[in-house]
C-alpha cells in the first residue's frame, strides 16, 4: 500500500442511483490501484438512517456524511461520498470543513426523479468535475473523475510508460534470442 | 473449501510428462502435493506460448478476447506497425485486479506481461519483459531495493541465451532461479498477502537450452554428455525449493503449481516464407545470397498474397484489398483462399515425402472474439515438431538449422496443474484426484472461488476446478 493523502470525492446530483453507481465504480478503480478508499453512500448501510424525504433531511444527512469523511481523510483514506445533498450552502460549508474536497456534479437526464428533489436541488456553480450524458457511459464518466484526480496529482498515474525505442530494440533482441520471434 | 490464502507457483514450460510420468518418485515435494491434491494436464492456449498463455490464465480470457496473439502483434493493417504485448496490452481484469477490488492483497512476482508495472493492492515485481534491472520494475518502487537486498541482486532473466557454452547457461539459469526463490521465500512469510503468485522462467530456459542433450527420444540426444541429466537435476532442484517453500505456508493456504504449456521435441523448422515464395504467394524484390530476415522493404507487396512470422508457431497474414495498403486478395475470395491455403499447409511433407501432420487454426473459429489485429491463420508445423522460420535465403522450405541458434525443444499443448490444501498436505491426506478436462482458463475462476468472490460479471471462459 503506497502512502497517500486523504481527501473526499463528493458525488452530488438529483439521481441517488446514478450517484451510487458511479461511486461504486470509482471505488473499484481506486481499490484496483492499491489505494485506501472507503465508500460512504447515503443509500447504503450503515449510514442510511431513515428515508430521506425532504430537503432538510438531505442536508442534515450530508453533514453527518461529511463528518465521517473528515475522520477518514485525516487517516489518509480517500472517501467517496454519494449524496444528493441539494443545498449549495451546505455543500460549500462541507468543502470548507474538509479542505481536500472534489465536488462531482452528476447531471442526470432521468425524468423519473422525485419532483420534490428536483425543485429544491441547487446545481453546483463550480464543480471540479461535471458529468453529463455527452461524457459517454458510466465507465467513461468514472474515468473522467480518475483523470481529474491524476491531473491534480492527488492519485498517482495508473499506468507505466511504454518502452522507449532503445528498450524496444533490447526486448526484440532478447525475444529473438529466446526463440519467441 | 474456501481459503484464507492462495499461492500459485508458476513454472514456465514445466512439462507434465516429466513431472507426472517420468520423475515423480524422485520429486518428493511435488509428490506430496499430488498425493494430497487434485492434478492433471492443463490444456494451454492456442498458441501455447508464454504470451498470451499466462495472461489467459490470470484473466480466463482467450487470446482473441485479450486482443494479442503472441509477443509481437500488428497495431493495424499497415505492413510495419508492430508492438510488443507487455502489461499495457492487458486490458482485461487480472486475478489481482479483481482481488484488489475485493480488498484482498496480492504479491505478484515475475508473471509475464506485468511490465511496465501497474499499481495494485499489494506488491508486484515485473516480468522478463522488463528491459533490464535498471528499469523501475517493482510496485511500489521501494520494493526493488528490498528484493535486491534479499537476492543480492535480483535477476529478471537469463541474458545471452543462445550460446553453445552450456555450462555458463546452466549456471545462469540456476542463479536466476535461486534468486527468485530467495525473494519468494522471504516475501511469502510476511503476513501482508491473501494471494501470492510467482512465475519462474527457469524451466523454459532450461528446456530450450538442454532438451536435445537430455531427452532420449530426441535425435540430438547425447547420453555421454556431461549435461545429460541437466533437466532432471533441475527438476530435483525445484523440488527442494518447493519443499522449503511448503514449510513456510500456513495450513489455511491453497497451493497451486501450474505451467503455461509443456515441452516437446523440436526436430526442425519450416521456412514459412521460403515455402510461400515456392508457392508463388510471396514475392521479394531481391532474394538474398545468405540467410537473412525477411524485411518489409524487401517484400514486393504488389505481388504478394500473404506472408508469415517466425517463432515456435507461425502466424500467417493475408494481403487483402482495401485492408492492407497494397492488398491483393479480394474480400470475396478471402474465405476460399483461406481454405485453400489451410489445405496446402496441412499437406506439407518432410524430405521423405511423409506428411508432417501440420495443424492450422482459424482465429475466428477458436476464439470467442478477435480483438486487435488477428493473424489470418495460425499454424503449428508438424503439430509443433517443427518451428516456424521467418528468414529467407535457405533455398529450401525445410531445415534442421535454426535461424536463432540452438534449440531442440518446442512448446507443447499441455502444461501442469496441481492444487492442494496445505492442511491436507501436512496431514498427508490421501486424495490424489486426477482430472482430465483441465484448461488454462479454469485457474482464475478456481482461485476466485477459493475467496468466495462472485466472478460471474467477468464472463470468464473457465470453470471452477473442484
Amino acid at each position: 500500500m503506497i502512502i497517500q493523502k486523504g481527501f473526499t470525492v463528493w458525488l452530488t446530483g438529483i439521481s441517488a442511483s446514478e450517484n451510487s453507481e458511479l461511486a461504486e465504480m470509482l471505488e473499484g478503480e481506486l481499490l484496483e490501484r492499491g489505494l485506501k478508499v472507503e465508500l460512504v453512500d447515503e443509500n447504503n448501510e450503515p449510514v442510511k438512517s431513515k428515508v430521506l424525504s425532504c430537503c432538510s433531511d438531505y442536508n442534515k444527512n450530508a453533514g453527518a456524511l461529511a463528518e465521517i469523511a473528515r475522520l477518514l481523510a485525516r487517516n489518509e483514506v480517500i472517501t467517496i461520498v454519494s449524496a444528493v445533498s441539494p443545498s449549495i450552502t451546505i455543500r460549500n460549508a462541507i468543502r470548507t470543513q474538509l479542505g481536500d474536497f472534489i465536488e462531482v456534479y452528476v447531471k442526470s437526464a432521468d425524468q423519473n426523479i422525485d419532483k420534490s428533489i428536483v425543485e429544491v436541488y441547487e446545481v453546483p456553480e463550480k464543480p471540479e468535475v461535471l458529468l453529463e450524458s455527452s461524457d459517454g457511459d458510466n465507465d467513461m464518466k468514472m474515468k473522467k473523475i480518475i483523470r481529474t484526480l491524476e491531473l491534480i496529482k492527488w492519485i498517482p498515474e495508473g499506468f507505466g510508460m511504454d518502452y522507449s525505442s532503445e528498450e524496444e530494440t533490447q526486448i526484440q533482441e532478447r525475444l529473438e534470442s529466446l526463440g519467441y520471434l | 473449501m474456501n481459503s484464507n490464502k492462495v499461492l500459485i507457483v508458476g513454472l514456465d514450460c514445466f512439462a507434465p510428462q516429466l513431472l507426472f510420468d517420468r520423475w515423480l518418485d524422485e520429486l518428493p515435494a511435488f509428490k506430496r502435493l499430488i498425493s494430497s491434491g487434485i492434478w492433471g494436464k492443463l490444456e494451454s492456449t492456442i498458441p501455447c506460448i508464454t504470451v498470451p498463455a499466462w495472461s489467459s490464465m490470470v484473466t480466463s480470457k482467450d487470446p482473441g478476447q485479450l486482443g494479442f496473439y503472441g509477443f509481437r502483434n500488428r497495431k493495424d493493417y499497415s505492413y510495419d506497425a508492430l508492438y510488443f504485448a507487455n502489461s499495457l496490452a492487458v486490458k482485461e481484469p487480472t486475478l489481482w485486479n479483481i482481488l484488489s477490488r475485493n480488498r484482498k492483497s496480492s504479491v505478484v512476482i515475475g508473471v509475464p506481461q506485468t511490465y511496465p508495472v501497474k499499481p495494485l493492492r499489494g506488491k508486484l515485481v515485473g516480468c522478463f519483459l522488463t528491459p533490464d534491472e535498471n528499469a523501475e520494475f517493482t510496485y511500489p518502487e521501494t520494493l526493488k531495493h528490498e528484493i535486491n537486498e534479499i537476492a543480492d541482486g535480483y535477476k529478471i532473466d537469463v541474458k545471452g541465451f543462445r550460446t553453445d557454452d552450456k555450462a555458463w547457461l546452466l549456471e545462469q539459469i540456476y542463479q536466476m532461479t535461486e534468486k527468485r526463490f530467495k525473494v519468494v521465500s522471504e516475501m511469502v512469510q510476511k503476513p501482508d498477502w491473501d494471494f501470492f503468485m510467482f512465475v519462474e522462467m527457469g524451466p523454459d530456459r532450461l528446456h530450450h537450452g538442454f532438451w536435445g542433450i537430455c531427452e532420449p527420444s530426441h535425435p540430438n540426444y547425447e547420453p555421454d554428455s556431461f549435461f545429460v541429466n541437466a533437466i532432471k537435476d533441475y527438476y530435483k532442484y525445484l523440488d527442494k525449493q518447493l519443499e522449503q517453500l511448503l514449510t513456510k505456508l500456513d495450513d489455511d493456504t491453497t497451493i497451486l503449481v501450474v505451467s503455461d504449456h509443456g515441452a516437446r521435441n523440436l526436430i526442425g523448422g519450416i521456412c514459412v516464407n521460403e515455402w510461400l515464395i515456392e508457392q508463388g504467394l510471396l514475392a521479394v524484390k531481391e532474394y538474398p545470397d545468405s540467410i537473412q530476415k525477411l524485411t518489409n522493404d524487401n517484400i514486393d507487396w504488389e505481388n504478394t498474397t500473404c506472408w508469415g512470422e517466425g517463432g515456435y508457431y507461425a502466424r500467417i497474414f493475408f494481403n487483402v484489398k482495401d485492408r492492407e495498403p497494397s492488398g491483393k486478395i479480394s474480400k470475396e475470395n478471402y474465405q476460399a483462399f483461406r481454405q485453400e491455403l489451410k489445405a496446402k499447409f496441412e499437406s506439407i511433407t518432410d524430405k521423405d515425402g511423409k506428411n508432417i501432420n501440420t495443424k492450422v487454426f482459424t482465429p475466428q473459429d477458436i476464439y470467442s472474439e478477435t480483438n486487435g489485429v488477428p493473424p489470418d491463420l495460425i499454424v503449428y508445423f508438424g503439430d509443433l515438431d517443427y518451428r516456424s522460420i521467418g528468414s529467407i535465403g535457405y533455398k529450401d522450405y525445410i531445415t534442421y538449422e535454426n535461424d536463432t541458434g540452438p534449440d531442440d525443444a518446442n512448446h507443447d499443448h499441455y502444461g501442469v496443474f496441481v492444487m492442494s490444501e496445505m492442511s491436507d498436505v501436512k496431514n498427508q491426506k490421501a486424495i490424489n484426484k486426477k482430472l482430465d478436462d483441465l484448461s488454462i482458463y479454469d485457474v482464475a475462476p478456481t482461485v476466485l472461488d477459493k475467496f468466495n468472490i462472485n466472478f460471474e460479471k467477468y464472463n470468464m471462459k473457465g470453470k471452477v476446478i473442484k
